[in-house]
């Protein structure tokens, strides 16, 4: 077999554009033999192959160079991987703890639940010949009714905890001070939303108080991660996987409403919101007041917001809205937060519906 | 120019550095891939699978998560999520003939989502009103561990690596990552990136020379930092 008819057939395994001509030049050359030049560990070539790539190369002054540049590169790189490291025990133990977890017996009072459906996470879709196989599904329902279980326990003694509290609770005075303000600082949270369709996504939030400025990521790993600047009336939403921008994106607009001091004051003075008393809140000592639309905003002893518990239900259960609540000092946060400059690499386009 | 035979040879350096989820090591991508064969799935005992699956990988997939993160703490974090994942959507996964990719297809999403956070968002600390690095968050100021900077050699240089990679677009750097630090065979870079195999060659290549790039000009910058 001559080094030119080998040329035109690509490598077997290796969807690499074929090798060109022995002796051949052009750009285009010298662009191929880079690219079998940055994997070449990962091929199999026959000794033709290879008399073509370094006959290039040692003709090639750029390619010599850029080779000196990919070995430099992959030595840098390895060295990495000399350093192996291991999961800590916790980790050992926590994901032991699932496995063990899913081989538990079923729960039998609520094995009727066995019958909802499932949406376990996608998997990665994997090239190689795949085996379609239906396989029993009773672990993760297992898995499932424990989990529930475990609500159902916390949600009632969280129910219990908010009535005992609630017919304790003092409905003496209660105001916020006079001078009482959020300006200088960021409202930041994060909270995990449901989209239409089931899926869970979070949200991270940070809202500059004194000018309204918005930064918002929405995620959902490895289908969703949609960040919306929102600076006056300007919005900018951009697509991070897709690398695609829009001005003025419909549905990404998230509403921290709940958290704006200005109407919870007058909600207080009009006596539409009430405050319920001083509560425990993850450890922390917190004012309990109920606004107008059921829900009930917690504030620390120093006036800021801590979290909002979602309307209690008939069962009088009360959770947590948001996993994080947090004022920041506005100097702490970077200004490129509010930047509405389109990201290089960015093209103009149009975002998927909002969730 | 160093010879084919001579990169061959390092390949299978590289190669032998994933032993433990390769079987063998001879570089290719027939020995690189996950041995889930072995694994007791084929026996329909879940739990001996999952733990089988994770005695394998943790290992690796841990190693990869710290090279791109940088921050063991965040390793272990990830670490344990991609593994709950796997695990919830064990009864639910069909295809189970390369389950490395499968889990690497995981690590890498979730490590690209908090490389992006992390971006976006470099806070100074409470403490003081200096740029100083938190924990967890890259910072320029580890130029000041570069190797040109006196600090212990080996640390800054494995820094300045780190630094380099943290630069650049997160595509990049794990497609590097996984290549040339996991010895990860671009044909199976391609199928955890979700792209092609020619796709995934040509963002190696361009992945290579960023980071020389990168490497490059925070070595001056360091220089001319201690010049100064």
């Amino acid at each position: 077999m001559t080094a030119d008819n080998i040329s035109k057939i690509p490598l077997p395994g290796d969807p690499l554009p074929p090798l060109p001509a022995a002796g051949e030049i052009g750009p285009h050359v010298c662009e191929i033999i880079r690219l079998y030049l940055a994997v070449l560990p990962d091929l199999s070539l026959t000794p033709e192959q290879q008399a073509i790539i370094e006959e290039h190369v040692r003709a090639c002054a750029a390619c010599a160079e850029e080779w000196q540049l990919l070995n430099v590169a992959e030595n840098l790189i390895a060295s990495l991987g000399k350093s192996e490291t291991v999961p800590s025990a916790r980790v050992d133990q926590a994901v032991m703890a699932v496995i063990a977890m899913r081989a538990a017996p079923p729960v039998p009072a609520i094995s009727s639940i066995q019958s909802a459906p499932l949406t376990p996470l996608a998997p990665a879709t994997i090239g190689r010949a795949s085996r379609q196989r239906q396989r029993p599904r009773g672990s993760l329902f297992r898995l499932l009714s424990q989990l529930a279980v475990a609500a159902i326990l916390l949600l009632a003694l969280l129910a219990t905890i908010h009535f005992a509290t609630n017919v304790q609770a003092p409905s003496s005075a209660f105001a916020l001070p006079a001078n009482l303000t959020w300006n200088g600082y960021v409202l930041y949270y994060t909270q995990s939303e449901v989209d239409a369709h089931g899926e869970t996504y979070e949200v991270q939030s940070y809202h500059e108080i004194s000018t309204g400025n918005m930064h918002v990521e929405m995620t959902m790993p490895g289908q969703m991660d949609v960040v919306v600047v929102k600076v006056g009336q300007q919005m900018l939403g951009e697509d991070m996987m897709h690398h695609v921008a829009q001005w003025n994106p419909q549905g990404w607009v998230v509403d921290d409403s709940v958290f704006d001091l200005a109407a919870l004051k007058s909600e207080l003075q009009s006596h539409r919101a009430i405050y319920l008393g001083k509560e425990t809140f993850h450890g922390q000592p917190v004012y309990e007041i109920r606004l107008s639309n059921g829900q009930v905003l917690l504030l620390n002893m120093r006036y800021q917001p801590v979290n909002v518990l979602q309307s209690a239900t008939g069962s009088g259960a009360a959770t947590p809205m948001y996993t994080t609540v947090q004022l920041i000092p506005a100097q702490q946060v970077p200004d490129s937060m509010w930047s509405t400059q389109i990201p290089s690499g960015f093209h103009m386009g149009e975002l998927p519906p909002g969730p | 120019m160093a010879s084919v035979a001579t990169r061959r040879a390092y390949a299978s350096m590289t190669a032998e550095k994933s032993m433990d989820f390769q079987g063998s090591a001879t570089g290719t991508e027939q020995q690189w891939k996950g041995n889930s064969d072995h694994l007791p799935a084929a026996r329909g005992n879940d739990a001996e699978a999952l733990s089988a699956l994770y005695e394998q990988f943790r290992r690796p997939i841990h190693s990869y998560i710290y090279r791109l993160l940088g921050n063991v703490d965040d390793a272990d974090d990830v670490t344990q999520e991609v593994f709950v994942r796997a695990c919830l959507a064990w009864d639910g996964l069909y295809e189970r003939d390369n389950l490395s990719a499968w889990l690497y297809r995981i690590a890498t999403n979730l490590c690209v989502d908090l490389m992006r956070r992390r971006k976006r968002i470099s806070w100074r600390p409470l403490a003081s009103h200096s740029d100083g690095p938190i924990e967890g968050v890259q910072s320029e100021d580890n130029s000041a561990l570069l190797s040109d900077s006196g600090g212990i050699p080996e640390i800054a240089e494995r820094e300045h690596i780190r630094l380099a990679l943290s630069n650049m677009p997160e595509e990049y750097a794990v497609a590097l990552v996984l290549n040339a630090a996991q010895g990860i065979p671009y044909q199976e870079v391609a199928v955890i990136t979700g792209i092609s195999p020619n796709a995934a060659a040509t963002r190696i290549s361009r992945a290579k020379r960023m980071f020389v790039e990168e490497y490059q000009r925070l070595n001056r910058d360091g220089k001319r930092g201690n010049a100064r």
